[in-house]
């Protein structure tokens, strides 16, 4: 479907754009990104030949088990990945670095917009952290938005942001904020369930839970 | 080369019959390209068409387009499918001007007949008379809801107007448009 845009993986690798021809249609912009953790590409389409462009994905893609998914399955490809939902899994006090995203901010630069905040907020340790949790229970799926306890204690220390059944690891997945002094791989946690029961947890070692080193993503 | 065939382009607008005296047609697939540009530079004198008007007008020799000055210094040129490069290359040289090409971005549609002026009064609150918008008028204003620039371009003596809005409102706004056709009564067709 697209000849004028070399799709190999070393000339058009992860986190790249090219514009091209797709299906037919010119001036389309292909995003090489993948949200799901899988290796995909955005395709960005004038808006009139939307359709034809999809009809002809889905024909073509037939043979090769081509067909649209929704949006739950992208939720939860997503956070099987450790991709967060800004705005679900951050919130207006969310830093780069509290949300695990320290190393997507260069402040080796001379100087650019917003610099003196990222610099300050770079040296804070006291910050909540988003981090990777795994209950204890593997069959257990706490609420969104379920409170994150100090085992032993009635401190609340977070919350629980997503959660879902991985279908993958055949077990429950996490993403949730914390205090920092919790933030570490392995710290024990208590979340307390809407009926009141209280579950441990632990803070998994990386927030990618399926894949974590990237192979699929990257073709 | 891969062989996926010419892309085939759809336009959001369902239905657009209403009736024997409206015609509602659909001309979202013309080319439509705005120009921004100074007011006294190469591109407005080429262009030659003032504010809240409209004109055919052959660029550069090329064949005769629709102009439309749907506010000051900026034209709406609409053309036929696929002519936004020949537009791009029949404007003049000038480093001032901004050319968007928004075919895709924009619906065009056009309500012709007797009652066309009636229809949109139910629909918006711009003074469709005479005297305000006559032929060849270009203005704005909210159309059922929808920000929508209008050119009033006659056909033949019958009454019509071009209504160009977002695309993402096209569908609904068609069936508004229909609807609210459909609803106007015999008499006042004639």
């Amino acid at each position: 479907m697209v000849d004028d845009v070399d799709l190999s993986a070393d000339a058009f690798p992860y986190m790249q754009v090219r514009t091209g021809t797709v299906a037919g249609a010119g001036e389309c912009v292909l995003l090489r990104i993948g949200f799901t953790g899988e290796l995909s590409y955005e395709l960005h389409v004038p808006a009139g030949f939307g359709l034809h462009v999809w009809e002809t994905l889905l024909a073509r893609g037939a043979d090769l088990g081509a067909r649209p998914f929704g949006v739950e399955a992208q939720r939860i490809l997503r956070l099987e990945k450790g991709h967060l939902i800004v705005g679900q899994d951050t919130d207006g006090l969310t830093r780069a670095a509290s949300a695990g995203l320290a190393g997507l901010v260069k402040l080796d630069k001379a100087d650019m917009a917003g610099r003196p905040e990222l610099a300050w907020a770079a040296g804070r340790t006291d910050l909540p952290m988003l981090v990777p949790i795994l209950t204890d229970d593997p069959g257990v799926v706490p609420a969104e938005a379920a409170q994150i306890i100090e085992p032993g204690t009635n401190t609340i220390r977070g919350r629980i942001t997503s959660s879902r059944m991985s279908p993958t690891l055949r077990r429950s997945v996490c993403l949730g904020q914390v205090d920092a002094p919790l933030a570490h791989s392995g710290c024990a946690l208590t979340i307390r369930l809407p009926d009141g029961r209280r579950v441990g947890a632990r803070v998994h070692d990386q927030h990618a839970f399926v894949d974590p080193e990237g192979v699929r993503l990257r073709g | 080369m891969v062989d996926t065939g010419a892309p085939v382009f759809r336009s959001p607008v369902g239905r657009t019959d209403c009736g024997p005296a409206l015609s509602v047609t659909d001309h979202t697939d013309t080319a439509k390209v705005v120009v921004r540009a100074a007011g006294d530079g190469p591109t407005a004198q080429a262009l030659a068409v003032p504010f809240a008007r409209e004109r055919r007008v052959a660029l550069a020799g090329g064949p005769e387009r629709l102009v439309v000055g749907t506010r000051p210094g900026e034209w709406m040129i609409i053309s036929g499918w696929g002519q936004v490069a020949s537009i791009r290359r029949e404007l003049p040289e000038d480093p001032a001007a901004t050319v968007v090409d928004l075919t895709h971005g924009r619906a065009l549609l056009r309500v012709t007949g007797t009652p066309s002026a009636r229809l949109l009064a139910g629909l918006c609150n711009v003074d469709l008379s005479d005297d305000m918008t006559p032929d060849l008028a270009a203005f704005s204003g909210s159309v059922a809801g929808v920000m929508c620039d209008l050119v009033r371009e006659d056909v033949h003596g019958a009454r019509s107007y071009l209504i160009c809005l977002d695309r993402s409102y096209a569908g609904w706004f068609g069936e508004v448009l229909v609807d609210a056709g459909t609803r106007v009564r015999p008499e006042q067709q004639r």
